[in-house]
């Protein structure tokens, strides 16, 4: 709707003329880049690079790979973190749940950096309800060129069974507010790969801006995050539902034993929250008129995102 | 404070005293239209003593007894003179008569006009329709508001939009009145042009500060316009044809001198005119059974006056107005051996208002004016789309429709009565007492969804829901008092003082805002002025762009939202150069508190869910200086102004800031505004008019630096994307702006009547002014490198290259 407005909009605009003009403003120095996400119980990472005039004729960013970036936790130092390849840095220590975690940087050239993010600890799961139908099956089919018989002939590949997936998710909110959430649904073939994520409705959680109607409906929640604004203290029966797609692979190629989907409840930190929030809609923004939408940085000195997420994870498993 | 203001305030109205002698009163009109006029002198050349009429026309002067020789005087009017022995009270109502172009009109003595030099009233102007009518405007339509702009301290947006930026405040802190009823929304199509139609307008006064008592709610502005009243001896009308819109406007009596009329009709009909083109369109898609659609805009206003008696009169004024989006497509039915469907989709936007008001004007006695008003204003953003398929199937035979319909409405609603009276005990003294109240509602966006389905044996109503935020109700009040008093000769003070409540959600605010003019007279056309005013306002607009929209919502203060307040103090010189030319300087320092905007990537389309968190509470200050020579009468008219000004903001309250709590500039911070507007009237027949603007470039904000973004853990953003990052608000200046608009007019007398030919330029050296800056990105192949080479710049777009208009009128 808010597209259909914009354009609408434009068109009454007559005759626009657009033309190349002169930048007359300052031109500001490159400032040091900070990301990274934080998970309990894993290595740290953080990607250093800098920023770039917005004029400079190249793509690329420069990694930033002789920083020295200092981890706390809890206001306490606990150690450096190592340099590696590409503008990365990685610590050895692995946080847990409920650590305040700062990270502060240096680099030559450019000002001194500090980020910190709270790494939270997850929701207190109630109850998990699953309902599993299956829909249907269908043939994955390949159309091969015989020059023999100069003709296609086809050959059955493989098998999708499809599944209709509804779940009800009940945890308790904590009755401190300003808790952050965000569900995932991954799908995995074995252990180590998987296939992508998976397109769900989520029925009974709801942010007080989903009210927003009019707004676009690419960028209603494209992450699927939520604040506790009306939940607080609370207990949530998150519904959750989608199509499942398993596949059973005839040719061997892919391992048909372990297929699993992995439904994720994440508890995320405030500033991972509003980068998510600020990420979407600026990917989706195309009003000329309103303010820019300014990425959320809670990088001190520099830009960036760190963040910080815990998961509670429920396994379906699919032979 | 308070006290100490309330004790001055009563020993001045104990000056109110009734005075020894006689008291001479009426109202003061137009000879052939019978029209009132506002701000018309009377004045006795023997006592030295004057009056100047209110804004029914209304006059009352105090006189010792004895003989007295009263001169009536309006600007563009023809002096009328009475001589007579004064011995008891008496009405005298004065029928000037329309002195053409002579421009050796010059009424000797003290003009006491409320905005002239020897008034207390600064920080005013008042603009004559006929001037605004002679500005050159965009496509040919005649804007109240877009001349405004040109006035000193007025900025106007974005380019040809019609928002009021007064003194370094917002869009939504001007409170326009029409007959003295709030206005919600001034524009239509998307803000190009304004609501008021200068064929109906008598009166536009601007107050960009030291506001009367008896104004309030707004913070920056108060446009105060005047509907015609009509014709009261005879019958006349206009009707124009332009390049986008045609006009009509009729009046005159009903009862001779007792009850007349006024109508006024405009409309745009490009809609009418696109018709034919798609209709054409149509014909060559063989699918396609109806098509229509268009864009138009209409106003209405019509006003009824009657006279009771000398003492009585009755005024009914209505205005609505309309902006519409229509779209109607309906396909043919497809059809084959097994099947026939048809599908139809349709689209009704309206948006507007309507205003209506019931005033009666009373006579209480020579010295006492009443002036009572029962009105109501609503706007209201309608919108609803549906979608309708209907299938048939024959074998087996079958039938199918689904019918979806998806609406959308929001608004406001007041309900108003208010009394003012007006006492002026002697001519150096006069007291005007009001009250006010009003019943808001506020609508916020509410949806309404129906999805219908059809088939052979069942009739389903899937969905039939209405959702969104329940109305807003709110309770506002205004008391006020003012006292304009002569301290001797040089001093005239107006003191004053507004009492406002606003009472909504069980939450109650109240705000007492003084109000003080001074004036130093130095010689009869050259005074010194100085004001202050506080203002507060109880509602806000939420709107997520620079450009009008329909879904732009006001909504009432909340618990954590609190009622937005100004400070302003401004003083300045006066100078009247032989009656014909006013020359004035002022300065200004504003102070505004309260004052929200959207925070970092919040927007707002159209449901006010959760709209406090969108926004941020902080405060702003402006300061300026301005010069406007402003010459109101004879072969050359218009004025000169000049603007140096400066607006900022500080958003730094925990949890609400905004520019990293910094100091930015406001969103039309300008530097330098100039504006110069002439016209000049070469004889009967032919006139010319031009307006040039210059001003420093508007502010945007700009991503200086670009940064690697982070890829979205557990997503399919897994790469590394380039992000803007933006330093601080506003942090960009345009290219300056300028635009010179050019207007002439043919004028000949007919059998009947008077046709005229307009044809004007508006950017007449079509100069590119920025509506919008942005970085651009492109990729070009490099034949010596044999690479793609980036390229990165700055584009600037422009709406408006010079755009000729001409129109045709006819008056009778």
């Amino acid at each position: 709707m808010k597209k259909a407005i914009l354009y609408l909009t434009v068109f009454m605009l007559f005759a626009a003329c657009e033309k190349e003009v002169r930048f007359k403003g300052e031109v500001t120095e490159p400032l040091l880049v900070l990301n990274g996400f934080a998970q309990p119980d894993s290595l740290l990472v953080i990607r250093l690079t800098a920023s770039r005039f917005f004029l400079e004729e190249v793509d690329s960013f420069v990694t930033v790979k002789d920083a020295h970036l200092r981890l706390y936790v809890d206001g306490t130092y606990k150690e450096d973190l190592q340099s590696q390849k590409n503008g990365y840095y990685i610590s050895s220590y692995r946080p847990k749940q409920g650590e305040v975690l700062s990270i502060e940087a240096e680099a030559p050239g450019f000002e001194s950096v500090r980020a910190e993010a709270l790494l939270p600890v997850v929701a207190e799961l109630l109850k998990v309800d699953t309902s599993i139908t299956l829909e249907g099956e269908l043939y994955d089919l390949s159309y091969d060129w015989d020059p023999e018989v100069g003709d296609y002939i086809i050959d059955t590949i493989g098998l999708y069974t499809n599944y209709q997936v509804s779940m009800t998710l009940s945890f308790r909110d904590p009755p401190t507010p300003g808790d952050y959430y965000r569900v995932v649904v991954k799908h995995f073939y074995g252990k180590e790969y998987y296939d992508g994520y998976y397109d769900f409705t989520v029925e009974n959680f709801y942010t007080a801006e989903m009210g927003d109607l009019l707004g676009p409906a690419e960028t209603q929640n494209e992450y699927q995050i939520y604040a506790d604004e009306l939940y607080n203290g609370k207990t949530v029966d998150l519904k959750l539902s989608f199509a499942a797609h398993i596949y059973r692979d005839y040719q061997g190629e892919l391992p048909n034993s372990t297929t699993s989907i992995q439904v994720q409840l994440q508890n995320i930190s405030p500033s991972y929250y509003l980068y998510l929030k600020t990420f979407s809609e600026y990917s989706n923004s195309i009003d000329f008129f309103s303010e820019p939408i300014q990425v959320f940085s809670n990088v001190s000195g520099g830009i960036g995102i760190f963040g910080a997420y815990s998961s509670n994870v429920i396994e379906l498993k699919f032979n | 404070m308070k006290k100490h203001v309330l004790c001055c305030l009563l020993a001045l109205l104990s000056f109110a005293l009734p005075a020894a002698g006689i008291t001479i009163s009426g109202y003061i009109s137009d000879e052939e239209t019978g029209e009132t006029l506002i701000n018309a002198t009377v004045y006795d050349s023997i006592s030295g003593k004057g009056a100047v009429s209110n804004l029914y026309g209304f006059y009352t002067l105090t006189l010792p007894e004895g003989p007295v020789h009263l001169i009536y005087s309006y600007l563009g009017y023809k002096p009328q003179r009475f001589a007579f022995w004064a011995d008891s009270d008496r009405q005298l109502t004065v029928r000037l008569q329309s002195g053409a172009e002579l421009e050796e009109v010059v009424v000797s003595g003290r003009q006491h006009k409320e905005f002239g030099v020897l008034g207390t009233q600064m920080s005013a102007v008042e603009i004559p329709v006929a001037q605004i009518k002679n500005v050159p405007s965009l496509l040919g339509e005649n804007d109240v508001i877009k001349a405004l702009q040109l006035l000193p301290g007025v900025q106007s947006g974005s380019e040809g939009s019609a928002g009021l930026y007064v003194r370094g405040g917002g869009p939504d802190e001007n409170l326009l009145l029409l007959d003295g009823v709030p206005v919600y929304n001034v524009n239509h199509m998307f803000g190009f042009f304004s609501v008021f139609n200068a064929d109906a307008i008598k009166n536009v006064t601007l107050y960009k500060g030291n506001f009367p008592a008896r104004f309030g709610g707004r913070l920056s502005s108060v446009v105060d316009i005047r509907m015609n009243d009509g014709n009261d001896k005879s019958y006349h009308g206009n009707v124009s044809v332009g390049l986008i819109s045609s006009k009509f406007n009729f009046e005159g009596p009903i009862v001779r001198e007792k009850t007349s009329f006024n109508l006024s009709f405009r409309r745009t009909y490009a809609d009418l005119l696109l018709q034919p083109i798609l209709q054409a369109t149509k014909r060559g898609m063989d699918e396609l059974d109806k098509l229509s659609a268009g864009y138009y805009f209409y106003d209405f206003n019509a006003k009824i006056n009657h006279k009771f008696s000398d003492r009585d009169r009755l005024y009914l004024s209505f205005y609505s107005g309309d902006d519409a989006i229509y779209a109607k497509v309906r396909n043919k039915y497809t059809e084959s051996k097994t099947y026939k469907s048809t599908s139809a989709i349709g689209l009704d936007w309206a948006w507007g208002n309507l205003i209506a008001a019931l005033r009666w004007n009373h006579i209480i006695n020579s010295k006492m004016f009443l002036n009572t008003t029962a009105s109501y204003t609503r706007y209201r953003f309608d919108m609803s789309i549906g979608l309708k398929d209907e299938n048939w199937e024959y074998q087996p035979p079958s039938y199918l429709a689904t019918d979806i319909m998806m609406g959308y409405r929001s608004g406001i609603e007041d309900y108003t009565i208010k009394a003012d009276l007006d006492y002026t005990p002697n001519p150096g003294h006069t007291v005007k007492l009001g009250a006010n109240y009003t019943y808001h509602t506020f609508k916020p966006g509410v949806t309404v969804a129906k999805f219908r389905m059809d088939d052979d044996s069942v009739h389903q109503n899937l969905l039939d829901t209405v959702f969104g935020d329940s109305f807003v109700y709110a309770h506002e009040t205004m008391l006020y008092a003012e006292d304009n008093i002569d301290l001797g000769r040089y001093v005239k003070a107006n003191l004053g003082l507004h009492y406002s409540t606003f009472f909504v959600q069980r939450q109650f605010y109240h705000s007492l805002q003084p109000r003080l003019g001074l004036r130093f007279l130095f010689s009869d056309n050259f005074s010194f002025k100085a004001g202050y005013a506080m203002m507060n306002q109880y509602i806000h607009l939420l709107s997520n762009s620079d450009i009008s929209l329909p879904t732009d919502l006001w909504v009432p203060v909340t618990k954590r939202i609190t009622p937005m307040n100004s400070h302003q103090v401004s003083a300045g010189l006066f100078y009247n150069l032989r009656n014909l030319v006013d020359l004035s300087v002022e300065g200004y320092y504003k102070s505004m508190h309260n004052i929200l905007e959207y925070k970092d990537g919040a927007s707002f389309m159209g449901s006010t869910t959760g709209w406090e968190d969108k926004v941020s509470m902080g405060r702003g200050w402006s300061y300026g200086l301005e010069f406007l020579a402003q010459k109101s009468y004879g072969r050359y008219t218009g004025w000169i102004g000049y603007t140096w000004a400066k607006s900022e903001r500080l958003f730094d309250r925990p949890g609400q800031e905004l520019n990293n709590g910094k100091v930015f500039p406001a969103k039309y911070d300008r530097r330098h505004d100039l504006s110069i507007t002439a016209s000049y009237k070469l004889n009967d027949r032919i006139d010319f008019a031009a307006s040039w603007v210059y001003s420093s470039g508007n502010c945007a904000t700009l991503a200086l630096q670009n940064y690697e973004g982070s890829p979205v853990p557990d997503s399919y953003q897994y790469y590394f994307s380039s992000l803007p990052y933006i330093e601080s608000r506003n942090n960009y200046r345009f290219e300056s702006y300028q635009r010179l608009d050019i207007g002439v007019n043919f004028r000949k007398k007919l059998k009947r009547g008077t046709r005229t030919w307009n044809i004007s330029a508006y950017n007449a050296y079509n100069r590119n002014n920025p509506f919008f800056v942005y970085p651009s990105h492109s990729e070009r192949y490099d034949p010596v490198s044999r690479q793609y080479v980036t390229k990165r710049a700055l584009k600037q777009v422009s709406i408006f290259p010079l755009i000729p208009s001409i129109s045709y009128s006819y008056s009778f």
